[in-house]
């Protein structure tokens, strides 16, 4: 008879399996670090950017490569709810973000006491990353962080009166504390990847 | 549905054996997985997960695709009556484990 500790474990099984692409933490890992090295790099110094670009797509293609190889492949099924997820909830994002931003700038919020660009980071991370959070807890606390962070007045708390993540010289905080949290985010999933998916025993036969 | 005995008894031996249940509830939530993959899921030995595979095969569970354009690869899916058998073994692996939760001694 499956006792409860297997049935969590096919539990933990199917869950990677249906969402294998999102447990490749160390994409999402190289995202981060591009955002905290714009964060230091991009203002000022457009020119290390392209290069900076470049970097990241080559990493991307190495880590699609590592993961390919080190932990195989699966083709998701393509269920009515995925499609929602994977596309219509981050399409909803576009036009909730216009209508943000313009009433950002309508109401003079754009260098005011809370940041509207933090708020939508944050929505963005929450959409793109739900609704099955069951072994990614991460994402919705670090969207409601980012999103808390983002709606308290801290502007009144600076000299300028801006809020920090509005900030525009480098380090900027929002890429920063948004690469910050893509990095960590990323390096989660890939642990419950590797601890899902142990490695497989070395022998000299082929498949 | 009957009693939670009666499910038991009437388990697929083929799907439930532990390998083979974690090969089948890997394939059951995706189209297909390569034997990497799956090598990776269960823990197995390359000729071990082959037999399991080859059993599954036999029992009309599964369906395996070997390519050998470029690098050879071996990609496996839940056939269309293997996927109702193990979505029906699922089904009743929740509710014998729903039913064991429940359970209280009658002599405590």
């Amino acid at each position: 008879m499956t006792s409860p500790h297997d049935i969590d474990r096919l539990h933990r099984v199917r869950a990677v399996t249906t969402d294998l692409g999102d447990y490749k933490g160390l994409h999402l890992l190289v995202l981060g670090l591009f955002l905290v090295f714009l964060a230091f790099a991009a203002a000022g110094r457009g020119e290390l950017i392209a290069p900076g670009v470049f970097l990241a797509a080559g990493l991307l293609l190495v880590v699609g490569r590592y993961y390919r190889e080190r932990f195989g492949d699966v083709r998701p099924l393509n269920t009515a709810g995925r499609v929602v997820r994977r596309v219509l909830l981050p399409l909803l994002f576009l036009p909730l973000a216009l209508v943000l931003i313009t009433l950002s700038n309508v109401f003079g919020l754009t260098d005011g006491p809370v940041s509207v660009a933090g708020f939508l980071s944050a929505l963005l991370l929450a959409l793109a990353t739900g609704p099955r959070w069951r072994m990614r807890a991460h994402y919705p606390v670090a969207a409601a962080a980012m999103a808390l962070a983002s709606v308290l007045p801290l502007g009144v708390l600076t000299p300028s009166g801006t809020h920090p993540f509005l900030v525009d010289s480098p380090p900027m905080p929002l890429p920063l504390a948004l690469g910050t949290v893509l990095c960590v985010c990323g390096l989660l999933d890939h642990r419950t990847l590797v601890r899902t998916l142990p490695p497989a025993p070395r022998t000299n036969e082929t498949d | 549905m009957g009693t939670p005995f009666e499910d038991m008894a009437d388990i697929d031996r083929l799907v439930h054996e532990p390998a083979r249940l974690a090969i089948t509830s890997a394939l059951l939530s995706c189209e297909s997985a390569d034997f990497l993959f799956l090598q990776r899921i269960t823990g197995l030995s390359k000729g071990n997960l082959s037999s399991h595979l080859s059993k599954l095969s036999a029992g009309g569970v599964v369906g395996i695709e070997k390519s050998t354009d470029g690098r050879p690869r071996t990609t496996v899916r839940l056939t269309p009556g293997g996927r109702v058998t193990v979505s029906a073994h699922w089904d009743r692996l929740l509710r014998l484990h729903e039913a064991a939760e429940a359970w209280t001694d009658p002599g405590a």
